[in-house]
């Protein structure tokens, strides 16, 4: 008897899941089919299958997309390097280095969580301003750059503070110097939550809209996020197209997280956010 | 007996960090509490004005009711990410078979996968009046009349923010619950079961209090995050329809932006700063206080 209302409550539970699954999923559903079906498919017959299938959207999404993907991808591919070098060796200097001083270094980078970027938006446009970098790629990647440590440093610094303290005095005893020690005893344990930092700053540089919106007028310069929104507005009312541009620029991202969403579900589960 | 590190290390490896956030972090903080205080305009010196800018601020019919709609906005936010993701956390750890488990959860975060901005533009084409999917659906189960162009109207455009992300359910909400459930140890569990506190009578009286860590952290994350997005209604109604669905920071952005009046955004920032700080710093406290009893 009771085993059977188990069973039942299960069942329940399963059906409850999976009914929102499906309501969560339905638009992206929506977004894969449309964007294969012309306008006029669309119109006489929006639930059924494409009729016929037009692949040529993916192509014509693709060549006006690609600039501002590869922009991105540029500004993440010098942002995050510099972020996970800085933040891993502040980490290490933060948790590991005896000097006057540590505790207010780290008390100033935890304070920064507290200012929120409403605060700083317009001075810092003024900052960039005035160094005449708007317009560049430089008003993207160095205030990326400042501002993505500032969660690296915290979660690099609690991790390597968190590992025995009898590693280090073993390599220490050895004769090995800190920079030896954070290379090749801080630097590969500390992996994990390095890969979390690193999936962070992208999807932060990937989803930031008003900083690239406000920095950036030349075209070719701009960054994917902007730059879907003209796509958008350019294909305004032809559905398939917009919609097979949402799925291109999708792309880049599903890519990242096939390869890294294990380390940061496991990141963020294990306890890296929970400071 | 810890030694001290020499200070060409120290420099070495901390200096590069200190600097950056020196120059892009804490400087424009700084500036941004002083401007507030000053007459300033695009291209134009500032000058100062003392409190001026909150002034200003006191008698702007623009702004009040921003404040309203960012209210109704919080609220929400909070009663979505209090509830939703809570209990599809709940069901899940309530499955038995762990490759149920597995697949279910995997496909609740999957939407995290799809940058924001296209997430965003989709609801907008749920929300579309011509042949939106939102349309589609009311036509298809017979409900054609309450058809609309939902982010234009009126009366549905700060509703239709509010069902952005429906049923809400995903996402690193998910994530922190789940880690918070299954931190909770089976030994609880078991004497749970023994005392005959089962179902919703354990969620209510066991999983919550223990809980109390994940749910503030959720609640200060969504406060801030809540209070500083304006990019979303931006891009989806900018606003109106008229000022529908205004807020504060959409404000400081048109003051900026649009206007040029970077004085008086500044000022406005300064407000802002200081409502979620102390509306976070209040969430925290009242946390620690339930936990302490």
């Amino acid at each position: 008897m009771r085993r059977r209302r188990l069973r039942w409550g299960e069942a329940a539970a399963v059906t409850a899941l999976l009914a929102l699954l499906g309501l969560s999923l339905l638009p992206f559903a929506m977004m894969l089919l449309l964007s294969l079906k012309s306008n006029a498919d669309i119109f006489t017959s929006f639930w059924g299958l494409p009729n016929p299938p037009r692949w040529d959207y993916y192509r014509d999404a693709a060549k006006a997309l690609w600039r501002y993907l590869l922009n991105t991808l540029v500004i993440t591919a010098v942002v995050v390097p510099s972020v996970l070098v800085l933040a891993s060796m502040a980490g290490y200097a933060l948790a590991r280095l005896e000097f006057r001083g540590r505790g207010l270094a780290f008390g100033l980078i935890l304070g920064l969580l507290m200012i929120p970027g409403v605060l700083t938006l317009i001075p810092t446009f003024a900052l960039v301003q005035s160094l005449g970098l708007l317009n560049t790629r430089w008003a993207l990647i160095l205030p990326y750059v400042a501002g993505g440590q500032v969660l690296g440093v915290i979660l690099c610094r609690t991790f390597i503070a968190g590992l025995p303290d009898e590693l280090f005095e073993s390599m220490r005893m050895d004769g090995a110097d800190e920079l030896r020690v954070y290379r090749h005893l801080a630097l590969p344990l500390s992996l994990p939550t390095i890969a979390t930092v690193a999936i962070m700053t992208t999807l932060g540089i990937y989803n930031d809209y008003i900083w690239p919106l406000v920095t950036i007028n030349d075209a070719a310069l701009q960054t994917f996020t902007v730059g879907v929104t003209r796509f958008a507005g350019e294909f305004n009312l032809d559905y398939g197209p917009t919609l097979a541009g949402y799925v291109v620029g999708s792309i880049p991202l599903i890519v990242l997280f096939a390869v890294g969403m294990r380390s940061f579900v496991q990141g963020v589960t294990s306890g890296a956010l929970r400071a | 007996m810890k030694r001290r590190a020499p200070w060409p290390l120290v420099f070495v490896m901390l200096l590069p960090t200190l600097a950056l956030l020196a120059v892009f972090n804490y400087t424009p903080a700084v500036i941004g509490l002083l401007r507030a205080f000053t007459r300033w305009e695009t291209g134009e010196d500032p000058v100062w004005i003392g409190a001026g800018n909150f002034a200003t601020m006191w008698r702007d019919e623009f702004l009040r009711i921003g404040i309203w709609n960012q209210v109704l906005l919080l609220a929400a936010s909070l009663l979505k990410v209090l509830t939703m993701p809570l209990l599809v956390a709940e069901l899940l750890v309530s499955l038995r078979s762990p490759r149920w488990q597995h697949v279910l959860r995997t496909a609740f975060i999957l939407p995290m996968v799809v940058p924001g901005m296209v997430s965003m533009l989709l609801w907008a084409f749920v929300y579309d009046g011509s042949i939106g999917l939102l349309n589609q659906l009311l036509e298809a189960v017979g409900l054609g009349h309450l058809t609309r162009a939902w982010l234009g109207e009126y009366r549905t455009a700060l509703l239709a923010i509010v069902g952005m992300g429906f049923p809400w359910c995903g996402g690193l909400a998910l994530l922190i619950y789940l880690a918070g459930l299954t931190g909770i140890s089976t030994d609880v569990y078991d004497s749970c079961a023994l005392d005959g506190a089962t179902g919703w009578r354990r969620v209510l009286y066991v999983d919550m209090p223990l809980l109390r860590p994940q749910v503030r952290l959720l609640m200060t994350l969504t406060i801030i995050g809540t209070l500083q997005d304006f990019g979303s209604i931006l891009i989806l109604t900018g606003g109106g329809p008229g000022l529908a669905t205004h807020v504060p920071a959409l404000h400081m952005y048109f003051q900026a932006f649009r206007f040029g009046h970077m004085g008086y955004a500044a000022a406005i920032g300064f407000v802002l700063f200081i409502v979620i700080f102390g509306l976070a710093a209040l969430n925290q406290a009242a946390g620690r206080k339930g936990e302490a009893r």
